[in-house]
């Protein structure tokens, strides 16, 4: 489909409905350019959930248990480094063992770091990826990847793909959105959510930023407060009343037709928006189950509840952020405290969607934009204390995983060499990752495509490959 | 750009389809190099551009199950048998549908092509229809020389001058323009609209040419004026006045990258970079030869000048291509500096041919006849210019920045704030003295303390006081150093292009890779435009006293402005045309090669180019003689006949209605309510107020950066371009599709989604400005209810109010008033006007 069709199918005919039945008829309205649309082939996934670790999870600590980099801590670092790019301190790296325990979690016996004890409960659950590979080994372009598909160039990213390709399942709501957003940090970027080249009515609709937390995420101008909300109608009614009059005199204009329209489901979302992100209904038993109040869970806990409650009213694609994640000193600190701030909320969430029969057509992915290094980082160039060290960007390893609608639980795929450094065996580039995530939406991620500027791009370019050993 | 060589393979998805099938085409075994060349060259491109829209597996409908897209559907066909019989092309369905010959198939449905596309597939076929085994770009390196400008595509064709056809209705042309719109129209049983009545005109003219509504003076003296006159004067009035140069320098900056932070996903403050978009606006404001500020942009650094302002000016200009989305924390510093040079020619490439030259990065242009070698033979003069230089600090390169010459008064003023900086550090220093004094002193009085085991509540008591001490020291350390490092008053700054003193050619970088080198190519301009002759780069050139070693740059800026070079007056025109007509003639304005879109008019668009070479490169001339025609004063409504015709008004039967641009929503209301402060030019964000300081740091902005209240009520050029999303207070930008400075954006996308409902519903700023407006037509006591909202609505909307309009305003007022208040009432009345598609559009 190209734009023109699409701004074709954009509220025809709706102008002259009065607003009332409009709002009594929404079941038989026609869609708009966010309306369903058929996938390629039958999803196993009706939705995703993206949780992104900002910063990179190492993954020497969190999912893959590397006996024998612990048992060489110390020593020179016996693998070449890539010779084009400098990382400070690393002439006084060492190798350093895994800061945490692992054992064999689920009946799958895969082990997982004892410091993600509600996780380890889910193993089953999820399949891990074990040799995640990227190409920047830099925050801004891999974190760029990692959304869009592309390092440094400006692409739409994979939620407005989805948008695209499959359109909403709730007309009074936008097809992707994403809660509290990291658009200052590192890598952090507008263009996370954007669209890009694609039709803007595609890009992710935000709930505040990670400047504001979940606690304040909503989307913008919902209501106005120096009002009372009968003037408002009355005043919608005015806008509405000239808009149609303006109409009435063109004779026939799809733009305006489309304007009336969304002040339509502007209107609509006024009244749907509030309450969905209003979370006082949930019972206490839920808020604690996701750690709202408690202090290091508090803002995760929101996102992953609010995330739950999105993906039941029908949104694609709902992107949660935990950031924090990049820990070049004191990791031995950091890493736990960020693993308590999302082990439980993640471990809720996963439990929640069972519970309400969502799990099975939901696909959460959680990923990092790379991972850390096997060898420690002195930021003190070797005057450092052996506690303060941390571990630098590695793009050439790492693990992330999928849980959920078309996926294998209770499995790992892909291998990092002995010292977690590098992948070696069944390699999944982020290429990959979203081949996959597109095939189990029913979407073919070579078929997905756009005409812009002379040519037809793809979310995955001219890569991807879909991860076949892993589906369900 | 960034595309693996494998990337032929998804350029489009056919060429997949394509090495699926390519085992199966036994004529492809035994093919001639030079013919699968012409195949790649001529007939690939032809049957993308005319026949995949229907005959390919990326077809939505594959017309009568025949493909086009591999050797194997080509000779196994459709329904209707094989298509092409090799060897023989009179036997040949394919050859026969394209020459409109055969019983019922006449092929393509659009319109018969050319004599000479025809002759290529005839002579295709006749060789036997070879279609290459493997996956295109086997021949990436071919030479230039294969490519032949006089073959095929109409764009890089020269300008043609064609005399204006006749047309039946002859009173209806004001000038050349009309004829060659109505010529169209007529020939295709087309009747234009009615002239758009004269308070529709003037809004939309006072819109298009300065972004801005008309004031009701200009209304009342235009609709009584004696015509045309009236008309001319109005145009000159609004080509005069500086609102001109801000609207039409903010279209150019669409173009250019610009942006007030530096890189990518960085909050870095883009010091100098205003003085660029300062330079743009006034170069429309006093209408720049179109030549010369192509010429400046490129090569400024390097041009002759008469005096150190025309230096200054021209040292600016080359913000255009140093100001840019660059990636500054990369650590492969190699790698970014090809990125930054593909960038560049990208930006040339698009902003000033329409060609999309960054795709011959990694192998020859699929589509457009710019081979890989072209690509680098541009790639060098870049490469041997300075975008970047050393670092901030660390992995943080800088933009290269060029002092410029100063003016007395400016050197004065420079001491004086020299000396004031100085006085400001001594007085820091001071306050850091006596900060870390106290520190000592308590850290002496603790220790006594404790040496003498006095009570533990007093030692804690001043071990607080202790923290807090040293907390103000910190504070006072970091504020001595901040001064000292970021304070110090410098020479006015352009961020700017200069030659590197050694140039060099640069090499092929295989498949995009800069680590892996082929051939060095000599510096040189894109083929498919050879001038006769092409400048050539010289090796030395007498620069003010000295010698210097020439990038190329200079010759390119010569090369992209001869008369002879078709491209640049084409584009330029055909971008005057978009933004007076909402669409250009070629509709892909960014992108006039193969893939791009035809033009409408193709021989108006020559006439326009030669009237913009003729008229000695005046933009503001030319948008005058367009203004000034009788197509530009169609109205927009509607007609049946035409409608069903031409649905699109490809053809102009009338005039395009059109969102006002974010920008223009907010100046638009700010003018309408009164709050527009007019004044313009200088620094837009608060540059002293650095959110953070990081010694050895480049300063970042505060992450909840506001808008300066010195800007907050200017027109939006004057304010703070970010890279990221715009500032909250403008958010309008960000919901009415403001282009991403990082992208060349000739169009703007035009979206219609809730969240800008919501926006103009519930915005502080629009229910701010509706407040002023309000209280600013109710302090007049003057007038009647009736007198006040005939004014509001003449001054919003541009026109007089119409008896609904005043009922419905009465009915609203008397209503709302009831329940909420004059005052209340008021406010939201102008509010619903404001958030209304009439204001919102221009017709």
């Amino acid at each position: 489909m190209n734009r023109r069709e699409w701004l074709g199918n954009w509220g025809c005919g709706f102008g002259m409905l009065a607003l009332r039945s409009l709002l009594a008829q929404q079941a038989t309205a026609k869609p708009g350019p966010l309306g369903p649309k058929s996938p390629h082939h039958a999803p196993r996934a009706k939705r995703v959930i993206f949780l992104w670790m900002q910063g990179g999870p190492s993954q020497v600590d969190l999912f893959d248990h590397k006996p024998l980099l612990s048992r060489r801590d110390g020593e020179e670092i016996p693998y070449s480094l890539p010779s084009n790019r400098s990382m400070p301190g690393v002439a006084y790296s060492r190798l350093m063992g895994s800061i945490a325990e692992f054992a064999p979690a689920g009946q799958s016996g895969l082990p997982v770091s004892t410091l993600l004890p509600h996780l380890r409960r889910h193993v089953d659950d999820i399949c891990l990826l074990k040799a995640m590979v990227a190409d920047s080994e830099a925050h801004a372009p891999a974190v760029r990847q990692l959304h869009t598909g592309a390092t440094q160039l400006v692409r739409p990213s994979i939620g407005s793909w989805v948008a695209y390709g499959l359109g909403t399942e709730n007309r009074n709501l936008p097809a992707f959105v994403t809660i509290a957003p990291n658009v200052t940090g590192d890598g952090g970027s507008v263009q996370l959510y954007g669209s890009a080249f694609l039709p803007a009515v595609f890009q992710g609709t935000a709930l505040g930023s990670s400047a504001t937390g979940a606690r304040q995420a909503t989307i913008g101008y919902l209501n106005d407060p120096s009002t009372r909300p009968e003037i408002q109608r009355r005043q919608l009614d005015l806008i509405q009343e000239m808009n149609r009059a303006h109409l009435h005199r063109l004779h026939s204009d799809r733009q305006i037709e489309g304007v009336i329209e969304s002040f339509e489901l502007a209107f609509r979302m006024q009244a749907e928006v509030p309450e969905l992100v209003d979370i006082k209904g949930e019972s206490q038993a839920t808020l604690d189950l996701y750690g709202i109040g408690a202090k290091p869970t508090d803002d995760f806990g929101r996102q992953c509840l609010l995330a739950r409650r999105f993906a039941e009213a029908g949104v694609r694609f709902i992107q949660i952020t935990s950031n924090g994640w990049d820990s070049h000193a004191n990791i031995r600190k950091a890493h736990p405290d960020r693993c308590r701030s999302v082990d439980k909320p993640i471990a809720a969430l996963i439990q929640d969607l069972k519970a309400r029969g969502l799990f099975d057509e939901t696909l959460l992915v959680w990923s990092g934009e790379f991972g850390r290094t096997p060898h420690y980082q002195d930021l003190q160039d070797g005057a450092g204390d052996p506690d303060t060290f941390g571990r630098g960007h590695n793009p050439y390893g790492f693990c992330a995983w999928m849980a959920g609608g078309g996926v294998r639980g209770g499995m790992d795929f892909g291998e990092l060499d002995e010292f977690g450094y590098q992948a070696v065996k069944d390699k999944v580039h982020v290429h990959d990752l979203h081949a996959t995530i597109l095939h189990l939406l029913g979407l073919d991620h070579k078929r997905l495509t756009y005409r812009y500027s002379g040519r037809d791009f793809r979310l995955t370019d001219v890569y991807g490959r879909v991860v076949s050993e892993i589906l369900a | 750009m960034v595309i693996d060589e494998n990337a032929v393979k998804f350029m489009p998805r056919w060429f997949l389809a394509l090495l699926i099938c390519a085992s199966a085409g036994a004529q492809a075994d035994a093919v001639n190099p030079e013919h699968i060349e012409f195949f790649e060259k001529r007939i690939r491109p032809l049957l993308a551009a005319h026949c995949y829209q229907c005959h390919s597996s990326r077809a939505a409908t594959v017309f009568g199950e025949f493909r086009l897209d591999s050797a194997e559907a080509l000779f196994q066909g459709g329904r209707s048998g094989p298509a092409v019989v090799p060897g023989d092309p009179d036997a040949s369905r394919l050859i026969r549908a394209v020459r409109y010959d055969s019983e019922g198939i006449a092929m393509p449905p659009a319109g018969k092509l050319g004599n000479r596309e025809i002759e290529a597939l005839t002579e295709w076929v006749r060789l036997g229809a070879p279609w290459p085994k493997d996956g295109p770009g086997a021949s990436a390196t071919a030479s230039a020389a294969a490519v032949k400008v006089e073959d095929g595509h109409w764009a890089w064709q020269p300008l043609a001058r064609t005399a204006p056809p006749k047309v039946t209705r002859t009173d209806w042309p004001l000038g050349s323009m009309d004829r060659f719109i109505l010529a169209k129209l007529e020939s295709h049983g087309l009747t234009p609209v009615e002239q758009a009545d004269r308070y529709i005109l003037l809004r939309r003219l006072a819109l298009d040419l300065t972004g801005l509504p008309p004031t009701p003076a200009q209304i009342r003296e235009f609709e009584t004026a004696p015509w045309p006159n009236a008309m001319e004067t109005a145009v000159d009035r609004f080509l005069a006045s500086p609102a001109f140069g801000e609207r039409w320098g903010r279209h150019w900056l669409d173009l250019a990258g610009y942006a007030d932070n530096l890189g990518l996903g960085r909050r870095i403050p883009s010091l100098h970079a205003w003085r660029y978009r300062d330079y743009v606006i006034d170069a429309f404001n006093r209408d720049k030869p179109y030549d010369r500020f192509v010429r400046e942009q490129v090569a400024g650094d390097v041009l002759a000048f008469r005096d150190d302002a025309q230096r200054r000016e021209q040292i600016i200009a080359t913000g255009f291509l140093a100001i840019g989305p660059w990636a500054l924390v990369d650590q492969d510093k190699v790698q970014l500096r090809m990125d930054i040079v593909d960038n560049q020619l990208d930006t040339v490439g698009r902003a000033f041919l329409g060609l999309t030259v960054g795709c011959a990065r990694c192998h020859d242009h699929k589509f457009d006849p710019i081979p890989q070698r072209d690509y680098y033979a541009l790639a060098g003069i870049f490469r041997s210019t300075r975008t970047l230089e050393a670092r901030m600090s660390g992995v943080f390169s800088d933009i290269h920045r060029t002092p410029l010459p100063e003016t007395s008064a400016e050197l004065r003023e420079r001491a004086e704030a020299l000396e004031a900086w100085r006085r400001e550090h001594q007085r820091a220093l001071a306050e850091q003295a006596k900060a870390e004094g106290l520190v000592s002193e308590m850290q002496a009085r603790v220790k006594v303390l404790e040496d003498t085991g006095s009570d533990p509540a007093s030692i804690n008591g001043l071990n607080d006081q202790l923290a807090a001490a040293r907390k103000d020291a910190t504070t006072a350390r970091t504020e001595a150093a901040r001064i000292l490092h970021y304070g110090k008053p410098a020479p006015p700054m352009a961020l700017a292009l200069a030659d590197e003193p050694e140039p060099e050619n640069a090499r092929i970088c295989l498949g995009g890779n800069p680590r892996s080198l082929g051939d060095e190519i000599p510096r040189g301009f894109l083929s498919l435009v050879p001038l006769d002759p092409n400048p050539k780069i010289a090796n030395r050139r007498l620069i003010g006293i000295g010698f210097q070693k020439s990038s190329g740059r200079l010759e390119l800026a010569r090369w992209l402005t001869e008369p002879a070079n078709p491209l640049t007056a084409r584009v330029m025109a055909n971008r005057i045309w978009r933004h007076l007509f909402g669409a250009g003639i070629v509709a892909s304005v960014d992108n006039f090669g193969l893939l791009g879109e035809r033009p409408s008019h193709p021989e108006l668009l020559d006439h326009l180019a030669l009237r913009l070479q003729e008229l000695d490169w005046s933009v503001k001339s030319l948008i005058r003689e367009i203004v000034l025609s009788r197509t530009y004063g169609l109205a927009a409504s509607h007609d049946e006949r035409a409608a069903a015709a031409d649905p699109e008004n490809r053809f102009l039967w009338r005039s395009r209605r059109r969102r006002l641009e974010a920008e223009t929503i907010r100046d638009a209301v700010l003018f309408v309510s009164g709050s527009l402060d007019f004044r313009g030019g200088g620094p837009s964000l608060p540059l002293n107020s650095p959110g953070s300081v990081r010694m050895g740091q480049p300063p970042l902005l505060a992450p909840k950066l506001k808008l300066d209240d010195s800007v907050r009520f200017r027109r939006t050029v004057y304010l703070p371009t970010l890279r990221k999303s715009q500032l909250p207070q403008v958010d309008v930008l960000n919901l009415f599709d403001f282009p991403d400075p990082n992208t060349v954006k000739g169009n703007r996308d035009v979206t219609t989604v809730p969240t800008q409902a919501l926006y103009l519903m519930n915005s502080p700023f629009l229910i701010e400005q509706s407040r002023v407006v309000a209280q600013a037509l109710l302090a007049d006591n003057g007038i009647t209810e009736e007198q006040r909202v005939r004014t509001f609505l003449l001054r919003a909307l541009g026109r007089p109010a119409s008896d609904t309009d005043l009922q419905r305003a009465a009915s609203f007022l008397r209503d709302t008033e009831a329940g909420f208040g004059r005052a209340e009432a008021w406010a939201r009345y102008c509010h619903a006007v404001f958030a209304s598609s009439e204001f919102m559009f221009r017709s």
